[in-house]
This record gives C-alpha cells, structure tokens and sequence, in this order.
C-alpha cells in the first residue's frame, strides 16, 4: 500500500516540474513551437491534399 | 480499473453527446463551408467515422467487457507495445483537450470576455473540471444529466426564434455540383465523428450494458440530427458569408430580434456554451487522467488529477499561436491524427484480438485478474 502512494507521488511530482518546465519555457519564449506544428509535420502529405481541396472549392 | 464507479447506457449517452456536438456547433460549420458551400447542412450525414467507431468500441467492450483501455492494450498487443500506444494514446488525448480548450478560451476572451487573459479563462475552467474530474466518473456523467436539458432546450429555442429570418433561397441549387462537395464538407466532421469512440472508456463502466448498443446508435444519431439543424439554419441565415466568421451560431444568435423585444440572445449562446464546454472538457480531461493513471500502473487516479489540470492549462496556451493557426489545424493535419487515434487504433486493437481468439465473443471475460 504504501509503495502505491510513493508511486503516485512520484507520479505526481514528475507531471508537476514537467507542467513548472513547460510554463517557466513558454514565459521565456511566448512564440515556442507548439505540438500542432509537429502534427502538421507529420501528416505533410495529406494536409497538402486537404489543402488543394479546400482552395480548389473556394476558388 | 482504477476506476470503480458506474454510469447508466443513458448517462454514457448524455456525456458522448455533450462531448461531441458543442464545439461541433460552434466552429464545424464555418470550415465545412470552404468545402460545402450550399450542401453544408447535408456533411453532417455523412457520418463514416462514427459508423466504424461505434461497432468498433461495442466490439472491444463484447470481447474485454470488464478491462479498461490500457489493460485491453496490454491483453492484445503485450507489454512493450502497450507502453508506447498507451503512451501516446494519453499524449493524445491531451492535446485534444488542449484543442478544446483553447476553442473555450478563444470564443470567450473573442466574443465576450475582451479585456481577461486567456490563460485566466481557461484556468478557471480547468479548476472547476478538474474538481468534477477528482469526483470521478459518477459526477461527470450527473453533470451532462443535469446540463443536457438546459443544453437542448436553449438551442431548439435559438433555432426557433430565428426561423423568420431565414432565406430558403441560400441552400439551392441542393447538391447543384453532386454529391461530392458536401462529402467534402464532412472531412472536417469525421473528427468529431470518431470522437465516438471515447465510448470505449466508459463502456467497462456502464451499469446496464445491454442498453450501451442502444444508447451509442442513438447518440450518433442525435448528434447527426442537432449538427444538420444546426448547419442548416447558419446557411439559411448567413448563405455565403457562413465560411467567413470563426463562429457563425454565435452571429445567428446575435441576429434575432423578434418584436424589438427578444434581442441580444447571445448571452443564451454562451449559457449553451459554457454548460456544454463544461462536460466536453471534464470528459476529454477525466480520459487524459484515466489514461494516464493506467499507464504509469496508478493505484488512484485522484493525486495526478491537478499536474494534469497544469498541464492542460498550458497545452491550451501552447497548442496554437493564435485561432487562425488552430483551426487551420484542426480543418488539415487534425483530420488524419484524429482518423488514426480515434478509428484506425481502436480497429487495429480489435482486429488483433479477433485474429488472436478467432471466434471470441466474449473471451476475455471479468474473471480475468491479469492486470
């Protein structure tokens, strides 16, 4: 039981300076690339084809 | 499971929905239109991702009835590739909340709350969520039972008292191009469509699993219905100018003005707004924390639920530099990440279990106590 606790405190701890890191980064540099830009990354070929469907049917 | 409560077939019905049609209303319809034009009000029926993802996750719940998402990864895949799917399931379903929130945060700081800081709106969201998230999975399915009334009742009332202004005239030529263009304008939609799946968190925990089939099929069927009203009556009032506003169900109640009496109904809007954001996000959150809890092998789930609520308020901030980036992402590159975790993953996971029990109706039953 109490090896349980010690986990989610650890658990807990972890995602809280990993939370701290990310808002102390983002006050440093307000324009950090953000997960968005990694998912456009990674799916290139099909958001160039959304895309060209898109600016075809608008015209 | 880390988790012991119970919901009814209903209440797992109310929370899907509730967790799917808000932003759906809000912002769908504008981007369906770059695509759709005049057949906007008909994307929405062409549903194919709530089609796969709802036998999908009745399959996985027929075949693992009482094992959470992580554990029916660690039954069918084994424990190294477990780790990873279940890792990035979690990711996942973080940044998807990120998304949501930040399409909270955005319409309220746009729309009426001008001189708040973003990050002090979805702050505060996040910490009321996140106590409703800490009561568990009970108290998010009380919350859409008490909201959706509230939610129908003020929606049907803004579609009502808009009717005399609308233009018949804007939806023709009806399909004048095919059929094809208001496929098109569905792209956008299979997001929320697939969004369907979620189901698969709570079905281990409904009460009355007999009526979870019954209860699934009528949800998607009841977001369909609310997303076609609700297209149709944003084409009928906007016509061409529905593509050019980020939140046009937001200008349609703007515009109602019946006797010079009930004007400014906007605030209506944000009523529905708010209480539907609410559930959406305690939804995708008490998912990210379950996930994440099964994941690390957490005995509770409660001491992460505020780290995450952190780290939910600054992936809000982060998952976009402003709207204009958002939705260019959510209409592009959120389209196949959404298709791959919300469909592909939940399919592949069932395929897997069905090769390796061919024939398993409900093989792995809740005597199992492997975790």
């Amino acid at each position: 039981m109490k090896k349980r606790m010690t986990r989610e405190r650890i658990a807990a701890l972890v995602l809280t300076l990993a939370g701290v890191a990310l808002a102390a980064a983002l006050a440093y540099n307000p324009r950090m690339p953000g997960p968005s830009r990694m998912v456009d990354w990674m799916f290139r070929p099909a958001v160039v084809m959304i895309e060209q469907l898109s600016a075809k049917r608008s015209g | 499971m880390i988790e012991k409560g119970k919901i009814s077939a209903l209440q797992m019905g109310k929370m899907i929905y509730l967790a799917i049609t808000p932003t759906a209303i809000l912002t769908a319809s504008g981007i369906s239109f770059n695509f759709a034009r005049q057949d906007l009000w008909l994307s929405p029926v062409w549903a194919f991702t709530g089609v796969i993802a709802v036998p999908v996750v009745l399959g996985l719940n027929r075949m693992f009835p009482d094992r959470s998402v992580v554990q029916t990864l660690r039954d069918t895949v084994g424990r190294l590739p477990d780790w990873v799917i279940g890792g990035a399931l979690w990711l996942y379903y973080l940044y998807i909340s990120g998304i949501v929130l930040r399409e909270y945060g955005e319409f309220v700081v746009g729309a009426f709350l001008s001189d708040t800081p973003l990050i002090v709106v979805l702050g505060s969201l996040v910490l009321v969520c996140a106590l409703a998230v800490r009561g568990g999975v009970e108290i998010v399915g009380r919350f859409a039972d008490l909201f959706l009334p509230a939610f129908l009742l003020l929606f049907l009332l803004i579609v009502l008292l808009i009717i005399p202004d609308l233009h018949i005239t804007y939806m023709m030529p009806i399909l004048g191009d095919g059929i094809l263009p208001s496929m098109k304008g569905s792209l956008v939609l299979q997001i929320w469509f697939g969004e369907l799946s979620i189901a698969w968190f709570f079905l281990p925990h409904v009460s009355d699993r007999e009526n979870a089939k019954k209860s699934l099929w009528i949800t998607f069927g009841a977001i369909i219905l609310t997303l076609v009203l609700s297209n149709l009556v944003t084409l009928l009032l906007l016509g061409e100018l529905t593509g050019g506003y980020s939140f046009p169900f937001l200008i349609l109640a703007r515009y109602i003005d019946l006797a010079e009496f009930f004007t400014h109904l906007e605030a209506l809007f944000m009523a529905i707004w708010v209480l539907g954001a609410f559930v959406k996000i305690c939804v995708f959150f008490y998912i990210t924390v379950i996930g994440a809890a099964e994941w690390m092998n957490l005995a509770d789930y409660r001491p992460i639920v505020f780290p995450v609520a952190l780290l939910l308020t600054l992936f809000g901030v982060w998952v976009a530099a402003n709207y204009q980036e958002m939705t260019h992402t959510i209409s592009t590159s959120l389209i196949p990440l959404s298709f791959t975790m919300f469909i592909v993953l939940p399919a592949l996971i069932y395929a897997i279990a069905r090769i390796r029990r061919p024939g398993s109706g409900n093989r792995y039953s809740s005597g199992r106590t492997r975790k």
